[in-house]
């Protein structure tokens, strides 16, 4: 038996109030269980606008999305106990520590008491915040933020984990730690969604890759393949600045 | 679900706590305000009452009006008494320019020929009268010439102050008013009636009393509140009217006019002129 698909997409459309162009514009496509699948594409492609259409932040314009099975638009309660979410912005409450911001986030996803604790406890561990975890979040650095903002979407263990540009702005110590965890968490069985424009990274961690621009996919699949079907490119880089082209973006 | 409400109450009571800021206004503003708000009410108290109002007057009667209301805001302790402008001497223009940049809070213009006018009205008043003519059926309309004084106020005083203003100016001025009116009408009358024998008083004053009686209130009482036959009169306009001819009948001396009238006269005042 093959592997089902966990998330359909079919002909999704988003325009926004007052917008020219489609900021998503009929995209297809499904995801397997257990991927890691990247969403990757230049600055304004879609991307942040997709993964809030497929975690039920706002609708779409048109266009259906199935999570394991379920239609986003009918039953959304159902689905959103098995998705995790990590934005694009750091989304803590500055004035708060770690614990209280992870507590908090954490009881939102019905977590509490020992359960909680513990979670909380192996995470901030796990990416070297245990120290710091009482400490308000506004005296953190860049990486250590987005460490924690990491741990808010990943605490209650969802079987879908969306993350937007999870490792951007951060040094290198913290992505590759980012990443290992992420890694951990697709090993455990949670399928990950991910956007990024930082092609190196995406070409080790994805197993499957979508080259999204101007609200429209140029390209699938696993960054092996998009090599390969380039001529003359080595890396998804290549492959990336040759589809997309080297105009800069708004 | 109470997880997440007291999850929520557990959050933001930590960040109420934590925010400074967002603390200190809710507390500390409401107290500052408090405090600057009585710190500029009292210095706005002391202003006034050690000052007095800033009124600035401006005369251009020239004559007993303008110079009976002159003296007595001049010598009224609530105001603060000013008939020139930065050196200048106030005109009707220059008043209106200085209450418009706030120099003074009142200004109180006399017109020119104030006085005039009113003697006009009562001798006409006083003639009519003496020749027995029934001027209750004269309407208070079709007496000539109103005097109009103009009050002017800065635009920034509160309501409340303006009202108790130019209501206090308004009783100052038909004060004056009647005493002139008065004046006016004792020389009239001396005019009209040049010598009476002296024993002519016993009678008139018989006269007086039984004509009179029903609508006389004791004098004591009409001379201690005027504002009571105020508002008796104004709510009857020609009831002083009636009243004049048996009046002027009953007086038998300048003297005895005055004492007779003085109760009466701010009606007078109010229901023909103002
Ligand atoms: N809330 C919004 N209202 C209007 N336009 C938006 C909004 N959010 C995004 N857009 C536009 O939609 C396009 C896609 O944005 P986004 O999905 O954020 O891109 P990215 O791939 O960088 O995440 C951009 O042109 C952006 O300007
Ligand atoms: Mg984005």
């Amino acid at each position: 038996m093959s592997n089902p698909a966990i998330i359909e997409i079919r002909n999704l459309t988003k325009t926004f109030k007052g917008a020219n162009e489609p900021a998503v514009d009929g995209i297809s496509f499904s995801i397997k269980r257990n991927e890691i699948f990247g969403l990757l594409g230049p600055n304004g492609a879609g991307k942040t606008t997709t993964i809030s259409i497929l975690c039920g932040l706002f609708p779409p314009t048109g266009g259906k999305v199935f999570i394991d099975g379920k239609d986003l638009h009918t039953e959304m309660l159902a689905i959103k106990n098995m998705i995790g979410v990590v934005p694009q912005d750091i989304a803590l409450y500055p004035t708060l520590s770690a614990r209280e911001n992870l507590a908090f986030y954490g009881s939102m996803y019905g977590l509490h008491g020992k359960e909680l604790k513990n979670n909380m406890d192996i995470w901030l561990e796990k990416l070297g915040l245990t120290d710091a975890s009482k400490r308000q979040v506004s005296t953190y650095s860049g990486g250590m933020k987005r460490r924690v903002n990491l741990i808010a979407g990943v605490l209650h263990k969802p079987s879908i984990l969306f993350l937007d540009e999870p490792t951007v702005g951060v040094d290198v110590q913290s992505r590759n730690v980012i990443i290992e965890c992420l890694k951990e968490i697709n090993a455990a069985g949670t399928t990950i969604i991910y956007t990024s424009h930082h092609m190196e990274e995406a070409q080790n961690f994805c197993t499957r890759v979508s080259i999204i621009d101007r609200g429209k996919i140029i390209t699938e699949g696993t960054p092996g393949e998009l090599i390969r079907n380039n001529a003359g490119s080595t890396n998804l880089e290549n492959v990336f600045l040759n589809l997309t082209n080297r105009k800069l973006r708004d | 679900m109470m997880i997440k409400l007291w999850a929520t109450v557990k959050k933001e009571t930590l960040l109420l706590v934590r925010d400074k800021v967002g603390l200190s206004i809710l507390f500390l503003m409401p107290m500052a305000l408090i405090l600057v708000m009585t710190l500029i009410q009292d210095s706005a108290f002391k202003t006034m009452n050690e000052k007095g109002i800033p009124i600035v007057f401006v005369n251009n009667d020239h004559d007993s009006l303008g110079i009976m209301i002159e003296q007595g805001l001049r010598n009224n302790d609530l105001c603060d008494f000013k008939d020139s402008i930065d050196g200048k001497p106030a005109t009707t223009e220059l008043a209106m320019k200085a209450v418009g940049e706030g120099k003074f809070l009142v200004g109180v213009i006399i017109p020119a020929g104030a006085t005039a006018a009113i003697r006009k009205n009562v001798t006409k008043l006083v003639s009519e009268t003496l020749n027995g003519e029934d001027t209750a059926t004269e309407k208070p309309a079709q007496l000539p010439d109103s005097v109009e004084i103009s009050i002017i106020i800065d635009p920034v005083a509160k309501k409340s102050f303006l009202i108790s203003v130019t209501s206090n100016l308004r009783e100052f001025i038909s004060e004056v008013k009647t005493k002139i009116m008065f004046q006016t009408f004792s020389d009239q009358v001396a005019e009209v009636i040049p010598d009476k024998p002296i024993h002519q008083k016993t009678h008139i004053k018989d006269h007086r009393s039984s004509a009179i009686q029903k609508f006389m209130l004791p004098k004591p009482l009409i001379k201690s509140c005027p504002m009571l036959c105020n508002t008796m009169f104004r709510h009857g306009p020609s009831l002083p009217c009636s009243l004049l001819p048996y009046r002027c009948r009953a007086a038998s001396s300048k003297k005895k006019m005055k004492a007779v009238y003085s109760g009466y006269t701010p009606c007078l005042l109010h229901i023909y002129y103002w």
